[in-house]
Protein backbone atom coordinates (compact mmCIF):
# COMPACT_ATOMS: atom_id res chain seq x y z
CA UNK A 1 0.00 0.00 0.00
CA UNK A 2 2.33 2.21 -0.98
CA UNK A 3 -0.22 5.01 -1.80
CA UNK A 4 0.10 5.88 2.11
CA UNK A 5 3.43 5.93 1.95
CA UNK A 6 3.36 8.93 -0.59
CA UNK A 7 0.62 10.26 1.69
CA UNK A 8 2.73 10.37 4.69
CA UNK A 9 5.57 11.63 3.07
CA UNK A 10 3.58 14.54 1.43
CA UNK A 11 2.06 15.70 4.94
CA UNK A 12 5.30 15.82 6.63
CA UNK A 13 7.33 17.64 3.49
CA UNK A 14 4.10 19.82 2.75
CA UNK A 15 3.15 20.48 6.70
CA UNK A 16 7.32 21.54 7.09
CA UNK A 17 7.25 23.58 3.38
CA UNK A 18 3.93 25.66 4.65
CA UNK A 19 5.54 26.56 8.12
CA UNK A 20 8.51 27.48 6.49
CA UNK A 21 7.31 30.00 3.90
CA UNK A 22 4.80 31.66 6.89
CA UNK A 23 7.21 32.34 8.96
CA UNK A 24 9.32 33.59 6.40
CA UNK A 25 6.61 36.02 5.15
CA UNK A 26 5.83 37.36 8.81
CA UNK A 27 9.54 37.76 9.31
CA UNK A 28 9.61 39.64 6.40
CA UNK A 29 6.44 41.51 7.42
CA UNK A 30 7.44 42.38 10.62
CA UNK A 31 11.41 43.49 9.47
CA UNK A 32 9.34 46.05 6.91
CA UNK A 33 7.41 47.31 9.59
CA UNK A 34 10.27 47.66 11.30
CA UNK A 35 12.14 49.61 8.92
CA UNK A 36 9.57 52.07 8.17
CA UNK A 37 8.72 52.64 11.97
CA UNK A 38 12.07 53.26 12.94
CA UNK A 39 12.60 56.10 10.79
CA UNK A 40 9.60 58.08 12.63
CA UNK A 41 10.80 57.26 16.24
CA UNK A 42 13.85 57.68 18.29
CA UNK A 43 16.43 55.14 18.53
CA UNK A 44 14.84 52.85 22.00
CA UNK A 45 18.81 53.29 23.37
CA UNK A 46 17.53 56.43 24.26
CA UNK A 47 13.69 56.84 24.69
CA UNK A 48 12.97 54.05 27.27
CA UNK A 49 9.06 52.97 27.31
CA UNK A 50 7.67 54.20 30.81
CA UNK A 51 6.78 50.50 31.81
CA UNK A 52 9.41 48.80 31.43
CA UNK A 53 10.37 47.26 34.73
CA UNK A 54 13.22 47.68 36.60
CA UNK A 55 13.54 43.60 36.40
CA UNK A 56 14.30 43.86 32.88
CA UNK A 57 17.55 41.47 33.12
CA UNK A 58 20.87 42.37 33.03
CA UNK A 59 22.25 42.59 29.01
CA UNK A 60 22.48 39.57 27.52
CA UNK A 61 26.39 37.91 27.47
CA UNK A 62 27.39 36.73 23.88
CA UNK A 63 26.21 33.35 23.54
CA UNK A 64 25.84 30.44 20.73
CA UNK A 65 23.62 32.78 19.14
CA UNK A 66 25.29 35.51 18.10
CA UNK A 67 25.43 33.80 14.58
CA UNK A 68 22.30 34.38 14.49
CA UNK A 69 22.19 37.94 15.77
CA UNK A 70 25.03 38.85 13.86
CA UNK A 71 24.66 42.67 12.91
CA UNK A 72 25.58 43.22 9.16
CA UNK A 73 25.56 46.93 9.04
CA UNK A 74 27.38 46.38 4.97
CA UNK A 75 24.04 44.54 4.09
CA UNK A 76 21.10 45.92 5.80
CA UNK A 77 20.14 48.30 2.54
CA UNK A 78 18.06 50.02 1.76
CA UNK B 1 7.79 26.25 56.65
CA UNK B 2 5.56 23.57 58.31
CA UNK B 3 4.22 25.81 60.74
CA UNK B 4 2.82 28.49 57.57
CA UNK B 5 1.53 25.01 55.76
CA UNK B 6 -0.90 24.80 58.96
CA UNK B 7 -1.83 28.10 59.23
CA UNK B 8 -2.48 28.29 55.27
CA UNK B 9 -4.24 24.67 55.60
CA UNK B 10 -6.40 26.00 58.34
CA UNK B 11 -7.54 28.87 56.87
CA UNK B 12 -8.32 27.16 53.54
CA UNK B 13 -10.28 24.67 55.00
CA UNK B 14 -12.15 27.02 57.45
CA UNK B 15 -13.02 29.22 55.03
CA UNK B 16 -14.42 25.71 53.16
CA UNK B 17 -16.85 24.91 56.51
CA UNK B 18 -17.76 28.38 56.53
CA UNK B 19 -19.09 28.85 52.77
CA UNK B 20 -19.50 25.00 52.34
CA UNK B 21 -19.28 26.13 48.37
CA UNK B 22 -17.20 23.08 47.70
CA UNK B 23 -19.95 20.59 49.52
CA UNK B 24 -22.82 22.86 47.49
CA UNK B 25 -20.82 22.69 44.14
CA UNK B 26 -18.12 20.53 43.69
CA UNK B 27 -19.61 17.22 45.18
CA UNK B 28 -22.77 17.45 43.32
CA UNK B 29 -20.86 18.40 39.98
CA UNK B 30 -18.74 15.04 40.73
CA UNK B 31 -22.11 13.17 41.15
CA UNK B 32 -23.18 14.75 38.09
CA UNK B 33 -20.59 13.66 36.15
CA UNK B 34 -20.83 10.26 37.44
CA UNK B 35 -24.47 10.39 36.23
CA UNK B 36 -23.16 11.63 33.24
CA UNK B 37 -20.49 8.77 32.30
CA UNK B 38 -23.80 6.56 32.87
CA UNK B 39 -26.03 8.15 30.54
CA UNK B 40 -23.37 8.09 27.91
CA UNK B 41 -22.13 4.46 28.65
CA UNK B 42 -25.79 2.71 28.77
CA UNK B 43 -27.77 1.18 31.15
CA UNK B 44 -25.66 -2.51 31.03
CA UNK B 45 -23.77 -2.53 34.31
CA UNK B 46 -21.55 -5.46 32.36
CA UNK B 47 -19.99 -2.24 30.65
CA UNK B 48 -20.30 0.19 33.63
CA UNK B 49 -19.01 -2.10 36.39
CA UNK B 50 -15.37 -2.97 34.81
CA UNK B 51 -15.21 0.76 33.90
CA UNK B 52 -15.65 2.08 37.12
CA UNK B 53 -12.26 2.36 38.27
CA UNK B 54 -11.69 4.68 35.22
CA UNK B 55 -14.59 6.75 35.32
CA UNK B 56 -14.19 7.03 39.42
CA UNK B 57 -10.82 8.78 38.37
CA UNK B 58 -11.97 11.03 35.86
CA UNK B 59 -14.87 12.05 37.49
CA UNK B 60 -11.90 12.52 40.15
CA UNK B 61 -9.29 14.65 37.77
CA UNK B 62 -12.16 17.36 36.64
CA UNK B 63 -13.86 17.93 40.95
CA UNK B 64 -9.64 18.54 41.21
CA UNK B 65 -10.01 21.45 38.27
CA UNK B 66 -13.39 22.73 40.45
CA UNK B 67 -11.21 22.02 43.67
CA UNK B 68 -8.32 24.47 42.05
CA UNK B 69 -10.27 27.45 40.58
CA UNK B 70 -12.38 27.30 43.69
CA UNK B 71 -9.04 27.31 46.25
CA UNK B 72 -8.02 30.43 44.21
CA UNK B 73 -11.17 32.41 43.59
CA UNK B 74 -10.80 32.99 47.61
CA UNK B 75 -7.66 34.09 47.21
CA UNK B 76 -8.96 37.01 44.77
CA UNK B 77 -11.58 38.31 46.74
CA UNK B 78 -10.38 41.54 48.58
CA UNK B 79 -7.12 41.57 47.20
CA UNK B 80 -6.17 38.47 49.83
CA UNK B 81 -3.32 37.34 47.40
CA UNK B 82 -2.30 40.85 47.92
CA UNK B 83 -2.27 39.64 51.97
CA UNK B 84 -0.82 36.29 51.29
CA UNK B 85 2.03 37.92 49.82
CA UNK B 86 2.97 40.59 52.70
CA UNK B 87 2.12 38.12 55.10
CA UNK B 88 5.43 37.40 55.17
CA UNK B 89 4.55 33.68 55.04
CA UNK B 90 6.70 30.99 54.03
CA UNK B 91 5.62 30.73 50.34
CA UNK B 92 6.92 26.90 50.25
CA UNK B 93 4.63 26.76 53.07
CA UNK B 94 1.97 28.45 51.72
CA UNK B 95 1.99 26.04 48.52
CA UNK B 96 2.37 22.87 51.14
CA UNK B 97 -0.76 24.61 52.96
CA UNK B 98 -3.13 25.14 49.59
CA UNK B 99 -2.03 21.74 48.64
CA UNK B 100 -2.76 19.80 51.71
CA UNK B 101 -6.50 21.94 51.75
CA UNK B 102 -7.23 20.66 48.47
CA UNK B 103 -6.29 17.59 49.51
CA UNK B 104 -8.51 16.99 52.54
CA UNK B 105 -11.29 18.20 50.01
CA UNK B 106 -10.77 15.90 47.75
CA UNK B 107 -10.57 12.87 49.43
CA UNK B 108 -13.55 13.78 51.53
CA UNK B 109 -14.93 14.00 47.95
CA UNK B 110 -13.38 10.21 46.88
CA UNK B 111 -15.35 8.81 49.30
CA UNK B 112 -18.84 9.99 48.35
CA UNK B 113 -17.51 8.77 44.70
CA UNK B 114 -16.83 5.73 45.87
CA UNK B 115 -20.18 5.12 47.03
CA UNK B 116 -21.75 6.63 44.32
CA UNK B 117 -19.53 4.37 41.87
CA UNK B 118 -20.99 1.60 44.11
CA UNK B 119 -24.69 2.57 43.68
CA UNK B 120 -24.67 3.69 40.17
CA UNK B 121 -22.03 1.07 38.55
CA UNK B 122 -22.62 -1.88 40.75
CA UNK B 123 -18.71 -2.04 41.56
CA UNK B 124 -17.47 -4.10 44.17
CA UNK B 125 -14.96 -3.05 46.22
CA UNK B 126 -12.37 -4.85 47.47
CA UNK B 127 -8.62 -4.51 48.47
CA UNK B 128 -9.58 -1.15 50.50
CA UNK B 129 -6.03 -0.73 52.23
CA UNK B 130 -4.65 -0.57 48.52
CA UNK B 131 -8.27 1.72 47.04
CA UNK B 132 -7.30 4.07 50.19
CA UNK B 133 -3.55 4.42 49.52
CA UNK B 134 -3.76 4.94 45.96
CA UNK B 135 -6.20 7.86 46.64
CA UNK B 136 -4.46 9.24 49.43
CA UNK B 137 -0.77 9.58 47.09
CA UNK B 138 -2.51 10.18 43.91
CA UNK B 139 -5.22 12.83 45.09
CA UNK B 140 -1.68 14.43 47.21
CA UNK B 141 -0.47 14.45 43.20
CA UNK B 142 -3.47 16.01 41.58
CA UNK B 143 -3.52 18.40 44.49
CA UNK B 144 0.05 19.53 43.70
CA UNK B 145 -0.43 20.02 40.53
CA UNK B 146 -3.30 22.38 40.76
CA UNK B 147 -1.76 24.42 43.84
CA UNK B 148 1.25 24.83 41.44
CA UNK B 149 -0.54 25.74 37.66
CA UNK B 150 -3.52 27.36 40.07
CA UNK B 151 -1.12 29.74 41.38
CA UNK B 152 0.25 30.45 37.46
CA UNK B 153 -3.49 31.01 36.01
CA UNK B 154 -4.99 32.66 39.20
CA UNK B 155 -3.49 35.73 38.26
CA UNK B 156 -4.45 35.75 34.61
CA UNK B 157 -7.55 36.78 32.57
CA UNK B 158 -8.25 33.49 30.52
CA UNK B 159 -7.75 31.59 33.69
CA UNK B 160 -10.80 29.38 33.99
CA UNK B 161 -9.74 28.00 30.03
CA UNK B 162 -6.05 27.85 31.13
CA UNK B 163 -6.20 25.93 34.30
CA UNK B 164 -7.71 22.98 32.42
CA UNK B 165 -5.83 22.33 29.37
CA UNK B 166 -3.10 23.10 31.76
CA UNK B 167 -3.93 20.43 34.31
CA UNK B 168 -5.22 17.58 33.06
CA UNK B 169 -2.28 16.86 30.58
CA UNK B 170 0.45 16.58 33.22
CA UNK B 171 -1.98 14.65 35.63
CA UNK B 172 -2.91 11.83 32.45
CA UNK B 173 -0.05 9.75 34.47
CA UNK B 174 -1.95 9.64 37.65
CA UNK B 175 -4.87 8.97 35.83
CA UNK B 176 -3.71 6.00 34.15
CA UNK B 177 -1.26 4.99 37.50
CA UNK B 178 -4.66 5.16 39.66
CA UNK B 179 -6.86 3.07 37.61
CA UNK B 180 -4.74 0.54 37.23
CA UNK B 181 -4.44 0.41 41.18
CA UNK B 182 -7.72 0.24 41.44
CA UNK B 183 -8.34 -2.01 38.85
CA UNK B 184 -6.23 -4.32 40.38
CA UNK B 185 -7.29 -3.99 44.14
CA UNK B 186 -11.25 -4.57 42.42
CA UNK B 187 -10.24 -7.37 40.88
CA UNK B 188 -8.92 -9.34 43.64
CA UNK B 189 -5.03 -9.53 42.90
CA UNK B 190 -3.50 -5.75 44.38
CA UNK B 191 -0.20 -6.57 44.94
CA UNK B 192 -0.39 -6.07 41.16
CA UNK B 193 -1.17 -2.20 42.13
CA UNK B 194 2.11 -1.86 43.94
CA UNK B 195 4.20 -0.39 41.19
CA UNK B 196 1.39 1.53 40.17
CA UNK B 197 1.20 3.13 43.72
CA UNK B 198 5.39 3.22 43.32
CA UNK B 199 4.85 5.44 40.21
CA UNK B 200 2.45 7.64 41.88
CA UNK B 201 4.30 8.43 45.01
CA UNK B 202 7.35 9.65 42.55
CA UNK B 203 4.84 11.88 40.66
CA UNK B 204 3.63 13.62 44.09
CA UNK B 205 7.05 13.81 45.52
CA UNK B 206 8.32 15.29 42.37
CA UNK B 207 5.44 17.68 41.84
CA UNK B 208 5.60 18.80 45.73
CA UNK B 209 9.01 19.04 45.45
CA UNK B 210 8.88 21.48 42.13
CA UNK B 211 6.15 23.27 43.79
CA UNK B 212 8.01 24.08 46.83
CA UNK B 213 10.75 25.34 45.15
CA UNK B 214 8.81 27.40 42.34
CA UNK B 215 5.70 28.38 44.56
CA UNK B 216 7.80 31.59 45.84
CA UNK B 217 8.67 33.39 42.00
CA UNK B 218 5.04 32.58 41.18
CA UNK B 219 3.19 33.82 43.84
CA UNK B 220 5.38 37.03 43.14
CA UNK B 221 3.99 37.81 39.44
CA UNK B 222 0.16 39.25 39.10
CA UNK C 1 28.39 44.50 32.58
CA UNK C 2 25.19 45.74 35.14
CA UNK C 3 24.73 49.59 34.44
CA UNK C 4 21.64 51.30 35.15
CA UNK C 5 21.25 52.13 31.39
CA UNK C 6 20.67 48.58 30.35
CA UNK C 7 17.08 49.13 31.81
CA UNK C 8 16.76 51.13 28.39
CA UNK C 9 17.79 48.93 26.11
CA UNK C 10 15.45 46.23 25.27
CA UNK C 11 17.01 43.79 23.35
CA UNK C 12 20.94 43.88 22.05
CA UNK C 13 23.85 43.44 24.25
CA UNK C 14 25.41 46.91 23.23
CA UNK C 15 24.42 50.59 22.22
CA UNK C 16 22.32 51.51 19.04
CA UNK C 17 19.33 50.66 17.56
CA UNK C 18 18.09 46.86 17.39
CA UNK C 19 19.30 45.14 14.78
CA UNK C 20 17.08 44.74 11.71
CA UNK C 21 19.30 42.26 9.55
CA UNK C 22 18.93 39.67 6.99
CA UNK C 23 19.31 36.47 8.15
CA UNK C 24 23.31 35.47 8.58
CA UNK C 25 25.07 32.99 6.07
CA UNK C 26 24.92 30.32 8.59
CA UNK C 27 21.12 30.02 8.47
CA UNK C 28 20.74 30.65 4.71
CA UNK C 29 23.17 27.44 4.67
CA UNK C 30 21.44 25.24 7.55
CA UNK C 31 18.42 25.49 5.30
CA UNK C 32 20.18 24.99 1.92
CA UNK C 33 21.89 21.81 3.39
CA UNK C 34 18.53 21.14 5.19
CA UNK C 35 16.71 21.02 1.65
CA UNK C 36 19.30 19.45 0.13
CA UNK C 37 19.25 16.30 2.36
CA UNK C 38 15.81 16.02 2.63
CA UNK C 39 15.62 15.84 -1.02
CA UNK C 40 18.65 13.07 -1.01
CA UNK C 41 16.64 11.46 1.58
CA UNK C 42 12.99 11.24 -0.39
CA UNK C 43 14.67 10.65 -3.58
CA UNK C 44 16.57 7.17 -1.99
CA UNK C 45 13.73 6.39 0.48
CA UNK C 46 11.04 6.43 -2.64
CA UNK C 47 13.00 5.08 -5.34
CA UNK C 48 16.66 3.70 -4.64
CA UNK C 49 15.73 1.22 -1.29
CA UNK C 50 14.51 -1.48 -1.40
CA UNK C 51 11.15 -2.53 0.42
CA UNK C 52 11.96 -4.84 3.42
CA UNK C 53 11.28 -8.84 3.29
CA UNK C 54 8.72 -7.92 6.38
CA UNK C 55 7.17 -4.86 6.72
CA UNK C 56 7.03 -4.13 2.63
CA UNK C 57 7.10 -0.60 1.37
CA UNK C 58 5.48 0.96 4.72
CA UNK C 59 9.70 0.56 5.58
CA UNK C 60 9.70 3.57 3.59
CA UNK C 61 8.30 5.49 6.64
CA UNK C 62 11.16 4.60 8.47
CA UNK C 63 13.43 7.42 6.80
CA UNK C 64 10.95 10.02 7.69
CA UNK C 65 8.66 8.95 11.03
CA UNK C 66 11.65 8.42 13.13
CA UNK C 67 13.63 11.25 12.56
CA UNK C 68 10.32 13.78 12.83
CA UNK C 69 9.86 11.85 15.96
CA UNK C 70 13.26 12.17 17.45
CA UNK C 71 13.30 16.23 16.41
CA UNK C 72 10.33 17.19 18.79
CA UNK C 73 11.66 15.76 21.73
CA UNK C 74 14.87 17.56 20.79
CA UNK C 75 12.85 20.71 20.64
CA UNK C 76 10.86 20.23 23.80
CA UNK C 77 14.47 18.95 25.28
CA UNK C 78 15.55 22.63 24.00
CA UNK C 79 12.73 24.29 24.91
CA UNK C 80 13.60 23.21 28.88
CA UNK C 81 17.11 23.74 28.98
CA UNK C 82 16.77 27.09 27.59
CA UNK C 83 13.80 27.60 30.04
CA UNK C 84 16.61 26.67 33.22
CA UNK C 85 18.97 28.85 31.82
CA UNK C 86 16.00 31.92 31.59
CA UNK C 87 15.50 30.86 35.23
CA UNK C 88 18.82 30.70 36.58
CA UNK C 89 20.09 34.27 38.14
CA UNK C 90 23.40 34.06 36.38
CA UNK C 91 22.15 33.40 32.64
CA UNK C 92 19.14 35.00 32.71
CA UNK C 93 18.33 36.48 29.82
CA UNK C 94 15.73 37.51 27.29
CA UNK C 95 17.61 35.27 24.53
CA UNK C 96 16.64 32.26 26.16
CA UNK C 97 13.23 32.87 26.58
CA UNK C 98 12.74 33.31 22.90
CA UNK C 99 14.81 30.74 22.49
CA UNK C 100 12.33 28.31 25.13
CA UNK C 101 9.06 29.80 22.92
CA UNK C 102 10.52 29.08 19.63
CA UNK C 103 11.71 25.62 20.28
CA UNK C 104 8.43 25.10 21.68
CA UNK C 105 6.30 25.91 19.02
CA UNK C 106 8.59 24.20 16.00
CA UNK C 107 8.62 21.22 18.52
CA UNK C 108 4.39 21.17 18.64
CA UNK C 109 5.02 21.30 14.10
CA UNK C 110 7.18 18.44 14.87
CA UNK C 111 5.07 16.22 17.09
CA UNK C 112 2.19 16.75 14.90
CA UNK C 113 3.82 15.32 12.19
CA UNK C 114 4.73 12.56 14.11
CA UNK C 115 1.26 12.14 15.30
CA UNK C 116 0.49 12.20 12.04
CA UNK C 117 2.86 9.81 10.12
CA UNK C 118 2.66 7.35 12.98
CA UNK C 119 -1.34 7.43 12.40
CA UNK C 120 -0.90 6.82 8.97
CA UNK C 121 1.57 4.05 9.07
CA UNK C 122 -0.37 2.58 11.63
CA UNK C 123 -3.30 2.21 9.64
CA UNK C 124 -0.84 1.10 6.63
CA UNK C 125 0.52 -1.35 8.74
CA UNK C 126 -2.53 -2.68 11.36
CA UNK C 127 -5.40 -1.06 9.34
CA UNK C 128 -5.99 1.18 12.62
CA UNK C 129 -5.65 5.10 12.58
CA UNK C 130 -4.39 4.71 16.37
CA UNK C 131 -3.55 1.63 18.29
CA UNK C 132 -2.55 3.19 21.60
CA UNK C 133 0.88 2.75 20.79
CA UNK C 134 3.18 3.50 23.89
CA UNK C 135 4.71 5.81 21.88
CA UNK C 136 2.63 7.69 20.08
CA UNK C 137 0.28 8.44 23.13
CA UNK C 138 2.60 9.48 24.68
CA UNK C 139 3.69 12.00 21.67
CA UNK C 140 -0.28 13.13 21.65
CA UNK C 141 0.16 13.91 25.65
CA UNK C 142 3.68 15.59 24.52
CA UNK C 143 1.10 17.87 21.93
CA UNK C 144 -1.61 18.36 24.28
CA UNK C 145 1.40 19.57 27.00
CA UNK C 146 2.93 21.80 24.80
CA UNK C 147 0.22 23.51 23.27
CA UNK C 148 -0.83 24.27 26.75
CA UNK C 149 2.48 25.69 27.07
CA UNK C 150 1.92 27.89 23.87
CA UNK C 151 -1.47 29.01 25.34
CA UNK C 152 0.56 30.50 28.65
CA UNK C 153 2.76 32.16 26.35
CA UNK C 154 0.77 34.06 24.44
CA UNK C 155 -0.97 35.61 27.58
CA UNK C 156 -0.06 39.32 27.95
CA UNK C 157 1.41 40.62 31.08
CA UNK C 158 4.55 42.20 32.03
CA UNK C 159 7.46 40.54 30.51
CA UNK C 160 9.53 39.16 33.20
CA UNK C 161 6.45 37.40 34.75
CA UNK C 162 5.63 36.14 31.68
CA UNK C 163 8.46 34.47 30.31
CA UNK C 164 9.54 33.00 34.81
CA UNK C 165 5.77 31.21 34.71
CA UNK C 166 6.77 30.23 30.84
CA UNK C 167 10.03 28.89 32.14
CA UNK C 168 8.41 26.88 35.31
CA UNK C 169 5.10 25.68 32.84
CA UNK C 170 7.63 24.24 30.05
CA UNK C 171 9.83 22.37 33.10
CA UNK C 172 6.87 21.15 34.50
CA UNK C 173 5.83 19.59 31.21
CA UNK C 174 9.20 18.39 30.65
CA UNK C 175 9.48 16.50 33.45
CA UNK C 176 6.18 14.88 33.00
CA UNK C 177 7.41 13.26 30.02
CA UNK C 178 9.21 10.20 31.52
CA UNK C 179 6.56 9.70 33.90
CA UNK C 180 4.15 9.55 30.98
CA UNK C 181 6.05 7.59 28.86
CA UNK C 182 6.92 4.96 31.57
CA UNK C 183 3.25 4.69 32.94
CA UNK C 184 2.00 4.98 29.42
CA UNK C 185 4.61 2.09 28.09
CA UNK C 186 3.74 -0.11 31.14
CA UNK C 187 0.02 0.37 30.56
CA UNK C 188 0.37 -0.98 27.02
CA UNK C 189 3.17 -3.88 27.59
CA UNK C 190 -0.14 -5.44 29.75
CA UNK C 191 -1.73 -5.65 26.70
CA UNK C 192 0.77 -6.58 24.05
CA UNK C 193 0.19 -4.16 21.62
CA UNK C 194 1.40 -3.81 18.00
CA UNK C 195 3.91 -1.40 17.57
CA UNK C 196 5.24 0.28 15.48
CA UNK C 197 8.55 0.16 16.21
CA UNK C 198 8.88 -2.72 18.71
CA UNK C 199 12.03 -3.86 19.16
CA UNK C 200 11.01 -7.11 20.75
CA UNK C 201 8.95 -7.79 17.53
CA UNK C 202 11.63 -6.24 15.38
CA UNK C 203 11.60 -7.84 12.47
CA UNK C 204 12.99 -5.27 10.55
CA UNK C 205 16.75 -5.46 10.24
CA UNK C 206 18.18 -2.26 9.33
CA UNK C 207 21.41 -2.66 6.77
CA UNK C 208 23.22 -1.48 4.10
CA UNK C 209 20.99 1.71 2.41
CA UNK C 210 18.55 1.71 4.38
CA UNK C 211 20.84 2.39 7.70
CA UNK C 212 22.35 5.38 5.71
CA UNK C 213 18.73 7.02 4.56
CA UNK C 214 17.59 6.54 7.85
CA UNK C 215 20.71 8.73 9.08
CA UNK C 216 20.28 10.93 6.33
CA UNK C 217 16.94 11.80 7.36
CA UNK C 218 17.74 12.20 10.94
CA UNK C 219 20.32 15.16 9.78
CA UNK C 220 18.62 16.55 6.62
CA UNK C 221 15.24 17.10 9.37
CA UNK C 222 17.46 17.97 12.22
CA UNK C 223 19.09 20.71 10.12
CA UNK C 224 15.27 21.65 9.20
CA UNK C 225 14.46 21.80 12.96
CA UNK C 226 17.71 24.33 12.90
CA UNK C 227 16.67 26.26 10.16
CA UNK C 228 13.03 26.81 11.43
CA UNK C 229 14.24 27.43 15.08
CA UNK C 230 16.72 30.42 14.03
CA UNK C 231 13.63 31.79 11.86
CA UNK C 232 11.12 31.41 14.61
CA UNK C 233 13.53 33.07 16.89
CA UNK C 234 13.93 35.71 14.50
CA UNK C 235 10.80 36.39 14.07
CA UNK C 236 10.36 36.03 18.16
CA UNK C 237 12.90 39.12 18.30
CA UNK C 238 11.20 41.27 15.86
CA UNK C 239 8.05 41.19 17.15
CA UNK C 240 9.65 41.62 20.87
CA UNK C 241 11.03 45.08 19.28
CA UNK C 242 7.86 45.84 17.36
CA UNK C 243 5.74 45.70 20.58
CA UNK C 244 8.04 47.89 22.67
CA UNK C 245 8.80 50.64 19.47
CA UNK C 246 4.81 50.76 19.20
CA UNK C 247 4.54 51.43 23.09
CA UNK C 248 7.04 54.53 22.46
CA UNK C 249 5.50 55.26 19.21
CA UNK C 250 1.89 55.47 21.35
CA UNK C 251 3.71 57.47 23.62
CA UNK C 252 5.40 60.19 21.62
CA UNK C 253 1.82 60.29 19.89
CA UNK C 254 0.30 61.55 23.22
CA UNK C 255 2.86 63.57 24.37
CA UNK C 256 2.36 65.47 21.15
CA UNK C 257 -1.18 65.98 21.77
CA UNK C 258 -0.38 67.55 25.14
CA UNK C 259 1.55 69.65 23.98
CA UNK C 260 -0.70 70.98 21.55
CA UNK C 261 -2.78 71.56 23.74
Amino acid sequence: MSGYVAAGYVVILAALAVYAISLVVRERGARARLRGSSTATAPPAITAPAPVPAQVPAPEPPTALSSIDLPNPATTTP
Amino acid sequence: MLRDAALVAGKDLRIELRSKVALNQVVPFAAAVLILFGLALGPDRKILAPASAGLFWVATLLSAILAVQRSYAIESADAARDGLRLSGLDPAGIFLGKAAAITAELLVLETGLAVGVVLLYGAHLAGGLVLLATCVVATIGLAAVGTLYGVVASGLRSRETLLPLLFLPIVAPVLLAATKAWKAALAGTPTHALGWLDLLVVFAVLYLAIGTVAYGSLLEDG
Amino acid sequence: MSSPTTVLQPTGAGIGPPQIDRPSPVIRAVGAAAIVGTAVTVWLGLWVTPPDEFMGEQVRLLYMHPPVAWISFLAFGVAACSSALYLWPRTRSRRFDRLAGASAEVGVVFTGLTLASGSIWGRATWGQWWTWDPLLTTTALLFVLYLGYLALRRVPGEFDACARRSAIAALVAFVDVPIVYFSVTWWRSLHQAPSVLNPTTGKTYVHGSMLWTMLLGFVSLTLAYVWLLGHRYRLARFQEIEDSEGLEVALAERRAEAVIA
